[in-house]
């Protein structure tokens, strides 16, 4: 199966918007897992729900809100522009940002159950050989929920590879700057004559999501084997 | 390890996500059934403008009118309806009066061994109609404003099957998910399996008009501007009939 050098272009930048979307949630993902596994704070069930928002919201929604915000005109986008010069909105930095917001709950959910998986007493352990919280985390916690993370890391890169809905709206569909495999499909198919270029976009589609489900349930087995084997 | 991710960072950054962007390049928002023709178009306006280069984002002609809204940073729109083009005017959106590029008509299809209907209430037979969804797109409000002229969209709501856009209402009868699909002339002159069963009788046809203008803010006015003029050149009509539309006389 050959791919026309604009399919090759909308596959690698879906793949580098997909990454750049995780690379830049990671940090944030384990942060948010880590307090919503390990404290019941007062206003946890508000942060929990705003979170799972994206799972469940109409990408469409999210698109326009994220639109109304960071557009030019928007408050936070025209703040963004003066001050950084940085566009948002119709750029792959909107392009990744929405595929970030969207796979974050995948993200979050995943890295939470690793560390909800973690007995408490080993960080307590740590703490009396003399180990801050940060070292705790660092050489315990962390470590101990390695795979989860990568398992959670995997699902939302899948995730953010197939986003579609948001992304339109917020970035449009420009080529070689937002028109990943999804919108490259949905630009094909409303071409006559568009539906082999279409079809050879949703092998890549297919074999890309199959692969990042494998290495994901490869990394849950493990997960669960090493917990056993404990 | 940290100026390692920050390296990867940078390493997917570039290119994809860089600023700079040369002066010659003209962003254009057109509606997806003009997606055939504006790409020819463009491909002429490159050769016969060089250092130009046109790079085309399409979706739905009310999601560009929304993004234009809220400050998209394009140069050129193209409509396939009139009232959107003319939203954007009235909230300062366009930074000169749009101009008209060719008309269109709806027709009724089905696949090449149909037979042709002889009233449009003949639609009444049909079980699953697909239309673009008459909620938003325009397509399906242009066949909805047809089928209230002719008394008919009360009795036949119900068997209306709304799909994504017009090419879409196309798909779904050629692969037998509806019966008939009322779309755009233009669409069925580009799709060699399907049968027009029925023009839209003139007395009830909507008024669907296609038009370009230049956007107000644009990142390149002068580019804009010698766009729409290359667009709206009696020289194009030939080009515009090649893709199924009728230009205006």
């Amino acid at each position: 199966m050959m791919l026309s050098q604009e399919e090759w272009e909308a596959v690698i930048l879906s793949v580098r918007v997909a990454l750049l979307a995780v690379g830049v949630s990671l940090p944030f993902g384990i942060v948010v897992a880590y307090d919503l596994a390990r404290h019941r704070r007062p206003y946890g069930f508000v942060v929990e729900n705003l979170v799972q928002l994206p799972l469940v919201l109409p990408p469409v929604v999210t698109g326009l809100l994220l639109l109304i915000v960071l557009g030019p005109e928007g408050v936070v986008g025209g703040w963004l522009r003066d001050t950084f010069g940085l566009r948002i909105a119709f750029t792959a930095w909107g392009a990744a940002l929405a595929a970030g917001i969207l796979a974050f709950p995948l993200l979050v959910q995943t890295i939470r159950v690793a560390f909800e998986q973690i007995d408490p007493e080993w960080e307590e352990a740590a703490y009396v050989h003399g180990g801050s919280r940060w070292t705790a985390f660092l050489y315990v916690t962390l470590p101990l929920a390695a795979r989860g993370i990568a398992a959670g890391t995997v699902l939302a890169f899948a995730r953010a590879v197939g986003e579609f809905g948001a992304t339109i709206v917020l970035a449009g569909n420009l080529p070689g700057q937002t028109r990943t495999i999804p919108l490259a499909i949905f630009t094909r198919i409303n071409q006559i004559g568009g539906d082999a270029a279409a079809l050879r976009l949703v092998v890549v589609a297919v074999m890309l999501s199959m692969l990042s489900l494998a290495v994901h349930a490869w990394l849950s087995r493990r997960l669960h084997r090493n917990r056993l084997s404990r | 390890m940290r100026q390692g991710l920050l390296a990867l960072l940078g390493l997917l950054s570039a290119g994809c996500i860089d600023g700079s962007q040369e002066q010659a390049r003209i962003t254009v928002l057109a509606a997806t059934s003009l997606t055939d023709a504006v790409e020819a178009l463009a491909d002429s306006f490159e050769i016969t403008h060089p250092g130009y280069q046109v790079v085309l984002s399409v979706a739905s002609t009310s999601l560009l009118a929304r993004q234009i809204e809220y400050g998209a940073p394009a140069d050129v729109f193209f409509s396939a309806n009139v009232a959107w083009m003319d939203h954007l005017e009235a909230q300062g959106g366009l930074a000169a009066p749009a101009r008209e590029l060719f008309g269109n008509h709806l027709v009724v299809v089905g696949r090449s061994g149909m037979s042709t209907l002889s009233s449009i209430h003949d639609l009444a037979g049909a079980q699953r109609i697909a239309v673009a969804d008459p909620g938003h797109v325009p397509a399906g409000v242009y066949a909805r404003e047809g089928l209230e002229c002719a008394n008919l969209w009360k009795a036949l709501e119900r068997r209306l099957v709304p799909t994504l856009d017009v090419r879409a209402a196309l798909v779904s009868v050629q692969t037998g998910a509806a019966d008939i699909a009322i779309v755009y002339a233009s669409d069925v002159r580009m799709a060699p399996a399907m049968r027009v069963l029925l023009p839209w009788p003139s007395d009830c046809a909507p008024d669907i008009r296609y038009t370009v203008a230049p956007l107000r803010g644009g990142p390149n006015p002068h580019g804009a501007e010698r766009l729409v003029a290359f667009a709206t050149d009696p020289a194009r009509w030939g080009m515009w009939e090649r893709y199924g539309f009728a230009p205006f006389p």
